[in-house]
């Protein structure tokens, strides 16, 4: 038996999917991401932001086979070494800096560290004259990715215009 | 390797967009919003499997 569940592509609202034993239907979504692009000013392809959300507001069982489908999802993802991955943690309830961290643990425990490499950066905007709020994002890019130096540049400079006082 | 000098008001909207991205489109995978809302705002879901 496997040991995630099978997932499939539904082309019209253009997710993926999959249905858990205790009947939740997952989607996850790759959203195109222009964010590398507009900041080197060149159309740079294969970037997406990962989306991921149960359709179900009700209570979750623990479900073990959740995080390895969607892990299965992500290595075939990476199956095409061009792919990258922006992802930004949501601070709905204020939970951005824990959220970071359960990403951080669930990356580091999954066998994808071997292949996909993350590099982590918090960004510090100003979002009133007194506030300023800290934005928790990751890079995941495959090691072969023969884009990558260029891509780290961009991130880093991303990091550098918003941080540098 | 060419050089990228980011602007900073550039690089704030970017972060902003980005996650406003994301809450958009996890109101969509509530079914919260339309696919077409998302196109209309310049989201474009991909199919990189």
């Amino acid at each position: 038996m496997e040991n995630h569940y099978s997932y499939s592509f539904n082309e019209l609202a253009r997710t993926y999917e999959f249905l858990t034993k205790n009947s939740l239907l997952y989607k996850v979504a790759f959203v195109v991401d222009t964010t590398f692009s507009t900041i080197s000013g060149e159309e740079i392809e294969d970037v997406y932001q990962l989306v991921i959300d149960s359709v179900n507001d009700g209570f979750e069982h623990y479900d073990s086979k959740v995080a390895k489908t969607i892990i299965h999802l992500i290595e075939s993802f990476f199956l095409n070494t061009s792919n990258s991955i922006l992802y930004i943690c949501s601070n709905d309830k204020g939970q951005a800096f824990v959220r970071s961290k359960v990403f951080d643990r669930w990356y580091r425990t999954s066998k994808l560290n071997t292949e996909i490499l993350k590099v982590d950066k918090v960004f510090s905007i100003n979002i009133s004259d007194e506030v300023v709020e800290s934005f928790y994002t990751s890079f995941l890019y495959h090691k072969a990715n023969k884009n990558y130096e260029y891509l780290l540049m961009i991130y880093e400079n991303l990091e550098r215009s918003i941080n540098d006082k | 390797m060419k050089s990228v000098v980011a602007n900073k008001e550039k690089s704030v909207n970017s972060i902003a967009k980005m996650l406003s991205n994301k809450e958009l489109v996890q109101s969509y995978l509530k079914g919260k919003v339309s696919l077409q809302t998302l196109i209309t705002k310049g989201i474009k879901l991909g199919k990189p499997l």
